[in-house]
């Protein structure tokens, strides 16, 4: 099936997609590798973005957007519409060697990334039913450019935080990624995400803050502090806790597998393969045994008590 | 002669390999010599010039190595990672 073809009527005439904005409403939105600004909203739209990021939305910010992006009107009859009841939500990506086009439900994208990196997002929906999903469905995917351009990386991922560190556990759907999430938060830990995070370096070495996305947990859409990586764990069940030491290669394998987006990308595993070398060049990963109970957290270790 | 799939990525780590095969979405550790195989197929290059390449670099009998290379580039074609050089490239 060629680009696009399960969500638009015909395929797109990129030339000939018209830049017209819906408003002339900007807003910047903060959260890691930000701030990402978005211009040509309407009036509507801006406020639920600033409805559904508040408390990282600012109308004016002093800080140079990171990204940012044009907000088009398109007509709805562009797309195709369908019952999307017991339907897999996957967007359909064309990768380019400076960009990508992104299709999705009510949502056309291109986005660029020699610096300065941006795009455009067109869509014809305009109210609370329809634009934050489109919305939430494009920033998912511009943040993982952002942060590979940073040396960094989004990972799907639970991340747990406690004193001055956080611990980033990783696993296939279904390891225990949320439980785990429940436990530590019943004795008394942070949990940052239980579905994106992002992981960036920085001078005193790497650290995590949580995506302002929704995860099983129901998180807000406010942003994390960014912890120090402490370790990260490789989850599987197990009928008791512990911790084993994984291959490098292994662990670069695991944390490929479980970095979306990027991992499929033809013109860009080359530089998450580089940007997760450099993190596991800094921060150890083991596989936790868990046993969905909350021993599991006396296994944690900071750096330097490990 | 093989060569590298266009639709694989690869990074040595240590004395082990990571292929990502991106149409098949897998993710592939290989231990050294497979890593070696990998790394050494290209353009021109034949499969007996990656077994004396090879017989350079580990102590291991030339027939068992030869054995176990064409094993592995075996289990590489099968996998998606290598693929047959067309007469010509």
């Amino acid at each position: 099936m060629s680009f696009a073809a399960a969500y638009l009527q015909q395929a797109p005439e990129w030339s000939r997609l018209a830049a017209e904005p819906w408003g002339h409403e900007r807003v910047a939105i903060d959260f890691a590798g930000g701030p990402y600004e978005l211009t040509g909203l309407s009036e509507a739209q801006r406020t639920l973005v600033q409805e559904r990021f508040a408390g990282i939305c600012e109308g004016t910010t002093a800080a140079e957007p990171a990204f940012r992006f044009a907000v088009c009107r398109v007509d709805a009859e562009l797309f195709r519409h369908f019952d999307p009841r017991g339907w897999v939500y996957d967007l359909d990506r064309d990768y380019h060697s400076g960009g990508l086009r992104l299709a999705g439900r009510d949502l056309l994208a291109e986005m660029h990334w020699p610096e300065p990196m941006g795009g455009r997002l067109w869509t014809s929906q305009n109210t609370h039913e329809g634009f934050p999903g489109v919305l939430e469905n494009c920033f998912r995917v511009a943040v993982v450019y952002r942060l590979l351009g940073m040396g960094g990386a989004v990972l799907h991922s639970a991340v747990l935080a406690r004193g001055a560190w956080a611990y980033v556990l990783v696993g296939r759907s279904g390891a225990g990624k949320s439980t785990a999430s429940r436990l530590a938060r019943s004795q008394g830990w942070e949990v940052l995400s239980d579905d994106l995070n992002a992981l960036m370096p920085t001078a005193g070495g790497w650290r995590v803050e949580k995506l302002p996305f929704a995860g099983d947990l129901g998180q807000t859409a406010g942003r994390s502090r960014a912890y120090a990586v402490a370790g990260i764990y490789w989850l599987e069940q197990a009928p008791i806790h512990a911790v084993r030491g994984l291959s490098g290669s292994l662990a670069l394998a695991r944390l490929v597998a479980c970095a979306p987006v990027a991992n499929v990308d033809p013109y860009r595993t080359g530089r998450l393969l580089d940007n997760l070398d450099c993190l596991l060049r800094s921060v150890g990963v083991n596989t936790l045994r868990f046993a969905r109970e909350p021993g599991f957290l006396s296994l944690l270790a900071s750096p330097c008590t490990a | 002669m093989y060569r590298v799939s266009s639709e694989v990525r690869f990074r040595r780590v240590s004395e082990e390999g990571v292929v990502i095969h991106q149409r098949q979405g897998e993710v592939l550790v290989l231990n050294d010599v497979a890593m070696r195989i990998v790394e050494l197929a290209g353009p021109g290059v034949s499969v007996d010039e990656v077994v004396e390449r090879l017989a350079a670099e580990y102590e291991v009998e030339p027939a068992e190595l030869e054995a176990d290379v064409r094993g592995f580039i075996r289990e590489l074609l099968d996998a998606g990672v290598l693929e047959p050089q067309p007469d010509g490239d």
